[in-house]
């Protein structure tokens, strides 16, 4: 059992995580506004959520819009989306946790260390570092 | 001379047995409309590339070279043209054809985003399932 990071505020039912300033704060709106408007998309909300330099809260809002898109399909007993759900919870694991969140990205410590270089899908370092 | 004629089998050319032992010139069935359309039913029928090669008795690498797009769309392939043939059959009077391409037309388009459709309901789940937090 790992500890929740703790909400700040809620946005369109999404809980933005505690320690962000205000400017990231914006960003990670903008995200969730991206990722609510991509839903229903699957293969776009999977590029989303294995897309480190987006935010972790819009990166569980589309993990959470797929399993409810399989959610439905089951029901409805159509074909579920073609979706890797070991790799999707493997992928997202420890973005909303407060042990395993990272010190110094807005990532978690158990994806591998960011690639060395500019690639635009690393995660975002933070201004100021975590301190416990 | 030895009595008894011919050994069954003597002189035919062995068979390699799988595509990986063919030597890559080995001569290649020649590529039509026919074995397109196999490859592609082989894929909507799950085979796997190299059972494929196996099969046709195509080296595997020709294989993907020669029928890229059969590999990568042959579920679409097959059912595009199982399409056809059931419009084709339901224009002939086939009233099972019919009835088929109908209940088909009715479903929601898989392209479409189901979230205007369902969009309260797919958001409403999946902040349910952020809720749950382990989900």
């Amino acid at each position: 059992m790992t500890e929740q990071i703790p909400i700040v505020e809620t946005y369109r039912g999404v809980g933005l995580h505690d320690q962000q300033e205000d400017e990231r704060l914006a960003v990670v709106r903008a995200d969730i506004d991206t990722v609510f408007d991509l839903a229903g998309r699957i293969d776009a909300l999977v590029d989303w959520l294995a897309n480190r330099s987006k935010s972790p809260e819009s990166r569980l809002l589309a993990k959470a819009l797929i399993l409810a898109e399989v959610e439905v399909a089951t029901e409805a007993r159509r074909t579920r989306p073609d979706v890797d759900l070991p790799w999707l919870f493997a992928v997202t694991a420890g973005l909303e946790s407060v042990r395993w969140r990272s010190r110094t990205h807005y990532d978690t410590i158990l994806m591998p260390r960011p690639a060395p270089g500019n690639d635009q899908r690393n995660p975002v370092r933070r201004p100021v570092p975590l301190v416990d | 001379m030895p009595r008894g004629g011919k050994r069954p089998g003597a002189g035919r050319p062995k068979k390699p047995a799988t595509s990986a032992q063919r030597a890559p010139s080995d001569p290649m069935p020649q590529v039509n409309a026919d074995l397109r359309e196999r490859v592609a039913l082989c894929v909507a029928g799950g085979m796997t590339v190299a059972a494929i090669a196996d099969a046709l008795g195509v080296p595997e690498e020709r294989l993907r070279a020669e029928f890229g797009r059969e590999l990568e769309h042959g579920h679409a392939i097959v059912r595009a043209d199982q399409l056809a043939a059931l419009a084709a059959a339901a224009k002939g009077g086939n009233t099972a054809a019919a009835k088929t391409l109908i209940a088909l037309a009715s479903k929601p388009d898989p392209e479409q985003p189901r979230a205007h459709q369902q969009g309260g309901d797919i958001a409403a789940r999946a902040l349910r399932i952020l809720e749950g937090g382990k989900k």
